[in-house]
């Protein structure tokens, strides 16, 4: 198990710096939780469901300030130009396109995958699993959290990935 | 090209294809958004289009459903249609593609990546 948990980190690593470089040209840096937490930044989270071939749900949560730059350089426009409607979008965006890659990163090529669409979060985010990593962008702090419906099952799925 | 519809719910990704589009040059082209597959459906048959990039993954009508019905159309059949997806892999790709899907490319997009798929469509336009 341990092995699954060390490949899923590594992927969401790298898709994660991809994602945001790709879309934002923004870079990334592991950080502790506590070191996260230090930032005490107001945090906005959105939620999405992996239907197929397992059953996954993955979280992202990105400090609401991180979210104002990116969009700020995407849409080139001014903050207070910027409507909560957009930033909430992109948000979505960020958390659909991460989980897209996320999921051609580890499982086998042939093998198709279903992605609900993203739902903003309502909860604060309270959950401390072992399958939640965080980071620092921007010196603001986000955190991509990754549940799984049978860990057993998805360990057999991705056995041959991380094996390869 | 001269009009281009881009069904997507997310306006972030919209934004972002629009973007990308103006910067390999087709700043001059009319963009059509649509928030889904109906309203993609409905603005391509509204005015001749050049090209329509979907979204697979939206809320009312996804992508490979308006693929579909464009693709069965005796009026749209011929319309290129460019699949960009944050839901694709190499056996989805080869269903869309056997669908009629003109190409079909993973999320993130950048300008390079759509300059290089659209290449063929913009080269026989000038040819």
């Amino acid at each position: 198990m341990e092995q699954l948990k060390k490949f899923l980190h590594k992927k969401i690593t790298e898709v994660l710096e991809e994602t945001l470089e790709n879309m934002a040209f923004v870079g990334i840096e592991e950080c502790s939780e506590i070191e996260a937490s230090e930032l005490k930044q107001e945090m906005m989270g959105v939620n999405l469901m992996i239907t197929d071939p397992e059953l996954l749900e993955m979280r992202l949560n990105t400090s609401k300030e991180l979210l104002y730059q990116i969009a700020e350089t995407m849409y080139t426009m001014d903050r207070d130009e910027l409507e909560e409607q957009l930033i909430n979008d992109l948000l979505a965006e960020l958390l659909n396109t991460l989980a897209g890659r996320f999921m051609s990163a580890i499982i086998p090529t042939e093998t198709n995958f279903s992605l609900s669409i993203p739902e903003l979060a309502e909860d604060e985010d309270e959950s401390t699993s072992d399958l939640k990593y965080y980071y620092i962008a921007e010196d603001y702090p986000l955190s991509v959290e990754i549940k799984a419906a049978d860990i057993e099952s998805l360990n057999s799925l991705l056995s041959t990935s991380f094996n390869a | 090209m001269k009009r281009i519809v881009i069904a997507d719910d997310s306006g972030t990704a919209r934004m972002m294809i629009r973007r990308c589009l103006e910067i390999i040059g087709l700043a001059e082209t009319e963009f059509v958004e649509a928030e889904n597959g109906k309203e993609g459906l409905t603005m391509v048959k509204q005015a001749p289009t050049d090209l329509l990039i979907s979204d697979l993954n939206m809320p009312i009508m996804d992508g490979e459903t308006l693929l579909k019905w464009v693709k069965a159309s005796p009026k749209l059949g011929d319309l290129p249609v460019l699949i960009i997806t944050s839901a694709g892999n190499p056996a989805k790709s080869k269903q869309l593609l056997e669908m009629g899907a003109y190409s079909v490319i993973n999320k993130p997009i950048n300008p390079a990546m759509l300059s290089e798929v659209l290449a063929p469509l913009l080269n026989s336009e000038e040819g």
